[in-house]
This record gives structure tokens, sequence and C-alpha cells, in this order.
């Protein structure tokens, strides 16, 4: 996100407080792709994640007094986010197993021909990383957070974010290197 | 593509991961948001489930089957809402009741008893998914190995009523006429009609003995042309809250399907049987129940089809069902026409 448009944001967060919905729209455009990246980075599905970056929405507005005037309130958004989305796989008795099977759904190695590029590159990208490794790429590549606000929203020191980070490239420096060869 | 550096990995990612097509717009996000801030609560007709309407015929009549089994016991037990002006009507409101254990409480166990009957139901305009599952597959429980056809053809009978009861939550209309109605098999006093098609006629017998109150109910669904002659009992024992129902629907002289439900304090259960030509060929129980801190709706199912038996546990999250097989969990995705994907 450019500065101009963290402004915006902030802008249209103020008049939203103020009780000018109007400026919602703006304020979901703005906002909207670093959430759902940050999202599908963790249940890798299009439906789950719009059903969660709803959730995350209306969770806001429902808590818009406690979101500070004149600051930037995408990190608030992205932890009410990964917290709607770890919920969504908490483990509890005999549902255990969802929480692995989500986050080893790399179905693409069966099916890979059904996807498109996009998808297929997720997909790689995913058998490449670790978990971690693989939220942190989507979230400082796709979704454009710094390693600062990636650290605070992942609540790990940003030493260990760089550092995982630099892990990271390392691997899809080796594993994409035949990226469009194989594909 | 070799000698790859940071910017080509991040050149590579962000030229070729699309951004998606987001469909969830703010409108709908304010609009959501509003309806949650005001909180009203509205009703959310029956009719709008997609696969309600499909079936609408039998299920519609299987529906008020059990509505008018329970309701026939008039200021004992919550009674249903009729929003219909005939004249002739006669009106019935729903009450809540503390123990919701199927969202819609008594009236949502009925409809989700009777609705489910459709899946049963023997008539090539209906929607055939469960009935004409039967047989199809034989195959072993063992999770180890099982086998996925066999498998997902249990789950294909079985994740309908699955689907019914978790969109089953709402409110539905008919209206209720009294007087003298003939059927195929008989004549009776009290019409209850959902559609232009689709009907019950019948006959209702309601004995109060101490705490204890037991209400019959006896008569014919009429679709089109066909009937289907059906019984049905209610007992409630008004000391310990506890109501058992039985419905039954016949198809022919040696097809029929019972439905039975036990509800009490903590849970509910539900029985069906379905015997065809004397046999009977699937059973299958189902015990709905609260779990964990934030009282998510699980669904445990135990199917006993072709001598082999099966035990799931069924939870939906997010517009999915994840059904819990042993140490497998599959996920389920439902095209809301009674067709279900499988992931495993």
């Amino acid at each position: 996100m450019t500065n101009e448009e963290t402004t915006r944001v902030i802008e249209r967060l103020n008049q939203i407080k103020s009780g000018d919905m109007g400026a919602f729209d703006e304020f979901y455009q703005l906002t909207k792709y670093p959430i759902y990246y940050s999202v599908f980075a963790l249940t890798k599905d299009d439906l789950v994640t719009e059903d969660i970056l709803e959730e995350t929405y209306l969770k806001f507005l429902n808590r818009l007094d406690q979101v500070k005037k004149n600051k930037n309130p995408l990190g608030y958004l992205l932890i009410i986010a990964r917290n709607l989305a770890l919920d969504y796989f908490k483990k509890e008795n005999r549902v255990t197993s969802i929480e692995d099977y989500a986050s080893e759904s790399e179905i693409g190695a069966v099916v890979i021909e059904k996807y498109d590029d996009s998808e297929r590159l997720l997909l790689r990208m995913q058998s490449l990383l670790t978990k971690e490794e693989y939220e942190i790429v989507i979230l400082y590549v796709l979704s454009e957070l710094t390693h600062k606000e990636i650290a605070k929203q992942l609540n790990k020191p940003l030493g260990t974010i760089t550092w995982l980070y630099s892990n990271a490239i390392k691997k899809l420096k080796k594993g994409l290197s035949d990226y469009e060869q194989v594909e | 593509m070799n000698k790859l550096n940071d910017e080509n990995i991040k050149d590579i990612i962000r030229s070729t991961v699309e951004k998606p097509d987001i469909k969830l717009t703010s409108r709908q996000i304010i609009a959501k948001y509003e309806q949650q801030k005001h909180s009203i609560p509205t009703k959310k007709s029956l009719w709008s489930f997609p696969s309600f309407k499909m079936g609408v015929g039998f299920a519609a009549a299987a529906l008020i089957i059990g509505s008018l089994v329970y309701f026939a016991q008039g200021q004992l037990l919550p009674p249903i809402t009729s929003d219909s002006i005939d004249s002739g009507s006669t009106d019935t409101s729903l009450i809540d009741r503390e123990m919701q254990q199927i969202p819609g409480g008594k009236e949502g166990e009925f409809v989700f008893m009777s609705y489910s009957a459709l899946a049963y139901t023997p008539s090539t305009e209906l929607n055939m998914t469960f009935y004409k599952g039967q047989g199809q597959n034989h195959g072993s429980d063992s999770n180890d190995s099982f086998d996925q056809t066999t498998l997902e053809g249990v789950l294909d009978q079985t994740m309908p009523l699955i689907e019914d009861f978790y969109e089953l939550d709402e409110g539905f209309n008919y209206t209720r006429n009294d007087g003298v109605f003939v059927g195929q098999f008989g004549t009776y006093t009290s019409e209850y009609v959902i559609d232009e098609t689709t009907k019950i006629i019948a006959n209702v017998d309601f004995e109060e003995e101490g705490d204890e109150t037991e209400t019959e109910l006896e008569g014919e669904l009429v679709i089109g042309l066909n009937h289907y002659a059906y019984e049905g009992k209610t007992e409630t024992d008004l000391s310990d809250g506890q109501t058992d129902i039985e419905l039954t629907i016949h198809y022919n002289e040696n097809s029929y399907l019972e439905i039975e439900s036990e509800n009490s304090d903590r849970k509910q259960e539900f029985y069906y049987h379905l015997v065809e030509n004397g046999a009977q060929v699937f059973e299958l129980k189902i015990e709905t129940y609260r779990h964990g801190q934030h009282h998510r709706q699980m669904v445990e199912v135990e199917v006993e089809k072709d001598g082999e038996e099966y035990q799931f546990v069924v939870e939906k999250m997010m517009m999915k069902y994840y059904v819990t097989y042993g140490r497998t969990v599959i996920m389920v995705t439902s095209d809301g026409t009674g067709k279900f994907d499988y992931s495993y």
C-alpha cells in the first residue's frame, strides 16, 4: 500500500467513524486485497476466504469504537482476519484432522492440470515452503506489507520474519528456476 | 529461468498470481452490518431454500405430517404460524422453545424429519438421490482400506439429510382448512394445503392423561394425482419434557419409511428405517448436539447399509461440510441440488 493509499484509508476510516458509511466502499476497495491474500495464504480456498473476508469487515464495523482515529487500521483488520481464519481450522476433539487436512491440501499434485497459472504457481510455492514461509511471502509480496508489519501481524520478532523470508526466497530461487520449462 | 534474484521472484509472483475476483461487495457488507445492527428477527420462508423448491411436492406434504401430529396438541406445545388470509383457515403461531437443538426448535425438528422423507420417495418427478442409491455399492467400513466409491455411495444417501438439518432453520407457511375431505383411502376432517398440487388430508386424535399427551394422525399425502397413506404419533411427557415422534409414510403395500425422533434435554436423535418390498434396506441414526466453547452444531451419523456399518461426524463450516470418518476427513461441497462433491 502506497503512502497515498494509506492516507486515503485513514481519511475514509475517520469518515466511517463519524457515521458516514458512504466512505466504506472506498475503504473496502483499498483494503480488501491485502486481507484477502493473508487469509488465502492460510485457507487456500477462495470461497472460504470470501466468507472470512466478510466476517472480518463485519467484526471491524461492530468494533469501530475500539478503532483509533487517524491510524492505519490495516493491521487491526489483518489480525481479525487471521484470527477468524485460525478459528476456522481450530482443532477440537473429533475434528482435529481438519487443520492438517487444510494445511496439506496440495491437491494440485493429482489434478494440477485443472489449475490456471496463478493457482499452479501458488501450489508450487506451497510445496516448496513451510506454512510459515508461505504466509510471510504472500503477506510481503501480494499483501504488500512491510517486514515490520508482518512481524506485528504474526506476533514474531522482526529478525525472525526477515530470516524466514530470506530462507523462503532462497527456496523459491531454486524451486522456481525451472518453473516455466516444467509447467 | 535461471539466475533468479529477489526481485525476479517477486515479479514472477506478482505477474503470475492474478488479482482475485472478489465477489463480495461493500454493499453486501453494509447490508449485513445494518441487519446485524438492528438485529430484527425476520422469518425466512422455507421456500427460499433451493433444495426445498426443487422437491416441493412430496417434501412439503411430508412436512405437514409431522407438523400436524405435533401441533394438533394445541396449546401444550408451540404451534406453527400460518399467514394465510383464507377466512376458513385456522392460524397457528410459532413460539420459541428454550431448548433448540435443531434450529427452529420443535418446528425445525418436524421440518427436518418430514422434509428428509423427500430423499426416499419413489416418485420419478422428485429428487431421487437417496432412493436411487439403494444397493448400488458393497464394501468394507474399515477406515484403513475403505472403498472410496462405497463410502461416497453411503454419503450420497446421507448428506441430503445432513444438509436439510443445517438448512432448515426457519419457518414455513401453509393453510389449514376444516371440513369434509374425501381421499383415495377415506374421508378426513382436516386439510393442509401447501401449494396448488400438494396437500395433506387427515384425521387427528388427541388424548391427554396426567403428564402425558398423545396425538395420533392418519391421512393421505396428495401430490398431484398420487396419494400416499401416512400415519404419525407424538408422545410428550410434560414432567421431563421428553417428546417422542414417529412418522410412517407408505409408498406401497410393502415399502415404507419410518422416521422416529427422541428429544431430551441435551440432544436429539433421529432414526430412519427404509423398508423396500418387505426388507429393511437402509437404517440411519442421526444425533445432533452442541460441541466446544463455540457451541458448534455437530451431527453424528451411524448408517447401516447392505449389512455394513458406517459412522461419521459432520460439521459445517464456511459453506462446506467436513465429514470425519475414522482418521479421514472428507470435505463435502454441495451444489444445492442434492449433488455432492468429495475431496480427500
